[in-house]
């Protein structure tokens, strides 16, 4: 992990993540610092081998730029499936590029998983994150990958750890010394998402403050903040509405520990938009923003 | 290449549940075909086992269909009877690498197209509300590629409002419907898009 480079990295503050809701009514400045967007939303892909591959959705990007011209981005895709043993799509990260010349995002950013099967000539999606052995084969996969990623996009790559309802037996790592040698081998840095790691914690019976106290949080870059909900017993990353309690003082706790984060990010997913109604997303924010003023 | 293979073996049983089922009581057996060393078969099983994997499939399941009812809801709620077995059959023959909603919709609305015209779907109105849907889908897809803003014209020989009304509110529809020739517009040169029922006279003027 290059810390030079995550400390040159602009301080952010407090962001949103943008979605159909709030590109059309976006949060007052003061309340927002950035935007993070999932470019994937902004446009219809044809998939690989197909030309042209990308079709932007016109209105979308025209409200993206008038955002774009008031508040930094930050890029958080969810196609490139960086965990495919059978693919690796660089045709994804070609749209990246072009869009990072674009808008300037402070860093990007994708998914600690996989998702994207391909098998005699077709691919299909498993619709859902799975997670990735935690051994030297993954490792030494993602680590090419981040490489090769790196010398594509001229940008600090962060991947997020996922949700995982499943675990793969045998592992000869753990959930934060695999997070620690995959940032130290490549190069990347984290987005720790704490509503992820809540999840976790609730549904395999660890504590999440254990974990954060085995991580090497000076990779942490970025932080995601989110509430989930109940699912056929388990507890789920939904993303359904305000921010769930036990996250905020996993939030303070890890920016009174890592030095390099640069931008704390609350997620909801806008079928969820009642449950913060009259001012709720604003709400969420200012209090992320007195504990990030607290602590950073 | 067994990762590769373990991971196509994890997808399959993520998205079938009767695969998942089979691992489970049949062991080994369900992985045939897929060339895994025997560390891989033997966690594969374990996964298939564990509780958490009754909701990573639920989760597929909602994340696949979600991405259908949200382009086709009309279509959807009319066929709610019988669109658990025709899911069913759409992700047998189509793997649905995409999941957004456009293209996802536009592929399983010619799906659907497909089994009308081969009497497999045979519920009463099921191509008249198809046609609109797929009518609207291709009018947005033009309108969100800056292909261009354009309206549609569908006639019917009955009038399809109180229809298509009664499947936005999430209600069986009506058993008859007043037989009156009628022409739907969908119009997207509007901002927002509009749906006029007129009759046919009147539209032709």
């Amino acid at each position: 992990m290059d810390f030079a480079r995550l400390q040159s990295l602009p301080a952010l503050g407090v962001g949103l993540l943008l979605n159909p809701d709030t590109l059309a009514a976006p949060p007052a400045a003061g309340d927002c610092q950035y935007l993070e967007i999932i470019p994937d939303r902004f446009w219809l892909d044809a998939g690989p081998g197909t030309a042209p591959r990308h079709c932007e959705l016109a209105p979308s990007v025209a409200a993206l730029d008038e955002l774009a011209a008031r508040l930094p981005l930050v890029c958080h895709s969810i196609g490139l499936s960086i965990g495919s043993a059978s693919l690796f799509d660089t045709g994804h990260l070609d749209q990246i590029a072009a869009w990072h010349r674009r808008y300037g995002f402070a860093w990007h950013s994708d998914h600690l998983a996989f998702s994207r099967i391909a098998e005699h000539g077709t691919e299909q999606n498993a619709a859902v994150t799975l997670p990735l052995t935690r051994d030297d084969e993954s490792l030494a996969l993602l680590s090419g990958r981040i490489d090769a990623m790196q010398q594509h996009i001229e940008l600090p790559f962060l991947l997020e750890n996922n949700v995982y309802f499943v675990v793969p037996t045998g592992e000869p790592y753990g959930e934060a010394a695999f997070l620690n040698e995959l940032c130290r081998r490549s190069g990347c840095g984290l987005l720790l998402d704490l509503h992820n790691l809540h999840v976790n914690a609730v549904n395999h019976g660890f504590a999440a403050e254990a974990l954060l106290d085995a991580l090497d949080l000076r990779q942490v870059v970025e932080i995601h903040i989110a509430g989930g909900d109940e699912m056929a017993g388990f507890y789920t990353d939904s993303h359904a509405g305000p921010v769930a309690d036990a996250v905020w003082p996993l939030l303070e706790r890890t920016l009174r520990a890592a030095p390099w984060v640069r931008g704390v990010t609350f997620e909801y997913h806008e079928s969820y938009a009642a449950r913060l109604a009259n001012g709720g997303v604003a709400r969420e924010l200012r209090r992320a923003r007195t504990i990030w003023d607290r602590c950073c | 290449m067994t990762l590769a293979a373990y991971q196509a073996a994890f997808a399959r049983i993520v998205l079938s549940p009767a695969l998942c089922r089979r691992a489970r009581e049949q062991g080994d057996a369900a992985f045939e075909g897929f060339e895994m060393d025997a560390v891989e078969r033997a966690r594969l099983l374990d996964i298939a086992r564990q509780p958490g994997m009754r909701i990573t499939c639920m989760l597929a399941r909602a994340n696949r269909l979600s991405s259908l009812v949200g382009a086709l809801p009309l279509s959807c709620e009319l066929l709610k009877p019988e669109l658990s077995g025709l899911l069913d059959r759409y992700w047998d023959a189509e793997p649905m690498a995409n999941l957004q909603a456009l293209p996802a919709g536009l592929a399983f609305a010619h799906f659907l197209r497909a089994e009308i015209e081969a009497g497999r779907i045979v519920r009463p109105h099921a191509a008249d509300v198809l046609r609109c849907e797929l009518a609207r889908l291709e009018l947005q897809l033009a309108a969100h590629t800056g292909t261009g803003r354009a309206m549609r014209a569908l006639r019917f020989d009955f009038d399809p409002a109180p229809l298509l009304d009664a499947l936005a509110a999430g209600t069986r529809p009506p058993a008859t419907l007043p037989a009156r020739p009628t022409v739907l517009e969908i119009d997207f040169r509007t901002d927002p898009p509009q749906t006029r029922v007129r009759p046919v006279d009147t539209a032709s003027r």
